[in-house]
């Protein structure tokens, strides 16, 4: 399945993009509004939600034809990876990826109003929180139904609009509209309070459309967007808190000097970076993929997600340590993040798996005469 | 003729490409990949002397100098042909092609760019003298000591860690000339021939048992002040313009040929069904450094991408310096553990696992520690105060 898109932007419109995504988010889903949100002072996740349409953020990805700006993969790291940094609340990653995905996937009939939905804010996603695992729910004879349960990402109470789940079938992937009534949504608790788990209840839910997927590719790409844009999310984030806790480490003094002076602390934080680095430049090789439709694109994905979410928990880890006593309070920023990356880190599939099916992806692609590698000079 | 297409990137890297599949074909690449040492100084000279007969020895240089005037993009297109061709190295030319056109260019006498640059353009070897025993990753604290004679410095004092110093006909050398002020004040840069009296090298012994490096040892070694680089007492300044000169076309390269060795390894090992090939552990901890290895590539792309100019000093390349070099260290690591016993086994074969293992140390370590670069990260990246 490819999934190559149109670019629209040149890289200096691409970093005003994410400039303006990053100005509102400072202003709107600083720290301190995202500690109120997680005590239930604010309504950030609705208002964030609100000003991610009103601004365009949910189709900055989808095909022009389809009310978007086109940017593809670009657009899901871009937004993510700002999302992430800022730790902002809301069910952004399975709406935006189960968008994209619609987009390039074909074989149904629902295409205008589902992605249109989206762009107008009155529809949200969620898909199964551990998609490359998931298995099929039971489907009436006729098809015309599915019944069962699945924990899945997403489910936005903020969304005023409708919620749709993607399901995994037999034949492919249902798209179940939550009613309330067949098909129900119960939160789930969670440790991370920006994201939103909930478990689906089915029982004859009636399928809005279904996706066929013989072959697995129509689900493999799903997979692939919910990994980038997790990846994303993870670096964004990993960058976000690392930043915060030097500008922390700069005013926090100890032995008439601040802590940031000390050597065996300013390696340490390099070596954050370091680790940030590397993971960045591997998922830009799956953004590049992507909006290539190169066949190689699930395999750099998966290796993006592990990658990306694995070091995203040292990072956040270690920035508690590097915060010192107050790293482990409610009050401070880090336990927010190590949260956010734990989530980040389960969600889709366990990174040995993901590894794992990378491999298998790397030898089905040596055995058609591919080498995976190939860059332009 | 290769330079003719230099208007025309594509049939310039079409020239480029059937130049070297044919000057140094692939099939014969386990002859230069087998070298070491005085053979392998030679495999590289034969290839400079091979690049230099069509315009590719220095075609980076200016055009008054003998160069053709050719911009990165160029060089980018030669090592990446080159790194694919399997073609020989020639990094023992990086000081001769890179670091003294660097330096001399902006900073020397006419005289001495006239008697140098087509010296070296011609195959002359330099190397380097700037760390000390006592003056490694503070390298501005170096005492070989140079006192002014009438037209001459009168040298003494000890070099380290020269590469190629047991080969090399000239040497960019950094001494003191004013112990009295601050460190970096009292620094001049000479040009020294390798065969005035009082000149000693002596090979080091690496852990692997070879040597490319050396200790110079200076006993009264007289040098005209016309071989002077810059005004007396500002050579910490001019050695600026040494050190960067390469901006990461050689990592370009190098690490072209690690992703291609990887492959190949990977292959190999698939092709002999080499038992970690069951092991899900190691499956994964491949997949890892796989991973790793294609996002250095796409770092290194950004660097070169970055302008020569760029008005804000960049961590990008200390970034780069210590992903690369330890992950290296650990993709030999990984394959000792594949390999198990027999990587314990001395194997001549090309990039035997232990053998590259043991060279990953020296990484970490030349070209300013790894150390070094974190501080550089965490004060000029990361705006962190000094201790």
């Amino acid at each position: 399945m490819s999934a190559g898109s149109e670019m629209v932007l040149d890289e200096a419109e691409l970093a005003t993009l994410r400039e303006s995504i990053a100005d509102v988010l400072t202003s709107e889903c600083d720290s301190r509004a995202v500690h109120a949100w997680l005590d239930r002072e604010n309504d950030l996740g609705s208002s964030l939600w609100r000003q991610a349409t009103d601004l365009g953020w949910l189709g900055l990805s989808l095909p022009e034809a389809d009310g978007g700006l086109g940017l593809g993969a670009r657009g899901l790291q871009l937004l993510n990876a700002e999302l992430g940094a800022h730790a902002a609340p809301g069910g952004f990653i399975p709406t935006l990826c189960v968008a994209q995905w619609l987009s390039h996937v074909s074989g149904f009939d629902q295409r205008e109003a589902l992605l249109g939905a989206v762009v107008s804010g009155e529809a949200a996603f969620a898909v199964p929180a551990l998609l490359e695992e998931a298995k099929p729910l039971a489907q009436s004879a006729d098809g015309g139904t599915v019944s069962g349960s699945l924990e899945v990402l997403g489910g936005v109470p903020e969304a005023a609009g409708t919620t749709y789940v993607v399901v995994p079938v037999a034949s492919g992937w249902a798209i179940v509209h939550v009613d309330g009534v067949a098909a129900r949504l119960d939160p789930i608790e969670a440790w991370d309070l920006t994201r939103n788990l909930s478990r689906l209840e089915c029982s004859n839910a009636p399928v809005v459309a279904l996706i066929p997927d013989g072959d697995g590719k129509a689900g493999a790409l799903l997979g692939s967007y919910v990994a980038l844009a997790l990846a994303a999310d993870s670096v964004g984030a990993a960058k976000g808190i690392a930043l915060r806790t030097i500008e922390y480490m700069k005013e926090r003094f100890q032995f008439d000097r601040p802590i940031a002076s000390f050597q065996a602390l300013r390696h340490r934080a390099a070596d954050l970076f370091i680790k940030i680095a590397t993971q960045e430049s591997l998922l830009e090789q799956a953004v590049q993929c992507l909006d290539n439709g190169s066949p190689d694109a699930d395999m750099w994905a998966r290796l993006a997600k592990a990658g990306a979410s694995e070091a995203f928990v040292f990072v956040a880890a270690d920035c508690i340590q590097l915060h010192g006593g107050v790293g482990h309070t409610w009050e401070y920023d880090p336990h927010i993040y190590i949260k956010r990356a734990r989530l980040n880190e389960a969600l889709l599939g366990s990174n040995r798996a993901l590894r794992e099916a990378a491999m298998g992806l790397l030898n089905q692609a040596l055995d058609e005469g591919r080498t995976t590698t190939e860059l332009n000079a | 003729m290769i330079l003719e297409h230099k208007d025309d990137l594509k049939a310039f890297r079409e020239a480029v490409r059937t130049w070297t599949r044919e000057t140094a074909p692939p099939e014969r690449a386990h002859e230069w990949q087998r070298a070491k040492g005085p053979e392998l100084v030679e495999v590289q000279k034969w290839w400079m002397d091979e690049r230099r007969k069509v315009g590719l020895a220095t075609p980076h240089w200016p055009v008054e100098y003998g160069g053709a005037g050719l911009g990165l993009e160029h060089q980018i297109i030669m090592e990446d042909e080159f790194a694919r061709g399997h073609s020989p190295g020639s990094e023992m030319f990086v000081i001769s092609l890179n670091h003294v056109p660097a330096t001399l260019i902006p900073h020397g006498t006419e005289a001495q760019k006239k008697t140098y640059l087509p010296a070296v353009a011609a195959g002359a070897l330099w190397c380097q003298g700037f760390s000390e025993p006592a003056a490694g990753s503070d390298l501005a604290g170096l005492k070989t000591r140079a006192v002014l004679d009438d037209d001459h410095y009168v040298v003494n004092g000890q070099k380290i860690w020269s590469t190629n110093s047991m080969y090399a006909s000239q040497c960019l050398l950094l001494v003191r000339t004013d112990p009295a002020v601050k460190k970096h004040q009292g620094i001049t840069y000479l040009i020294m021939d390798m065969d005035t009296p009082g000149v000693e090298v002596r090979p080091i012994r690496k852990s692997t048992g070879g040597s490319n490096f050396g200790e110079i040892f200076l006993t009264d070694v007289r040098i005209p002040v016309a071989n002077r680089i810059g005004e007396e007492n500002t050579g910490w300044m001019v050695s600026q313009s040494t050190l960067a000169s390469e901006r990461g076309v050689l990592s370009f390269n190098y690490a072209e040929r690690d992703m291609m060795f990887l492959v190949d390894y990977y292959a190999k090992a698939r092709h002999e069904r080499a038992a970690w090939l069951d092991d899900p552990e190691l499956q994964r901890e491949f997949m890892t450094l796989f991973g790793e290895l294609q996002s250095l590539r796409q770092q290194i792309r950004v660097l070169l991408r970055e302008p020569a100019d760029a008005p804000t000093w960049s961590m990008l390349p200390s970034l780069i310096k210590v992903a690369k070099t330890t992950l290296n260290n650990r993709i030999h690591s990984f394959r000792i553990r594949a390999a198990g016993l027999s990587s314990q086994f001395i194997d001549p074969a090309w990039r035997a696992p232990m053998y590259e293992y043991l060279e990953s140390f020296g990484m970490t370590i030349s070209g300013g520690s790894n150390e070094i670069m974190r501080n550089l990260i965490a004060e000029r990246g990361l705006g962190m105060p000094r201790g």
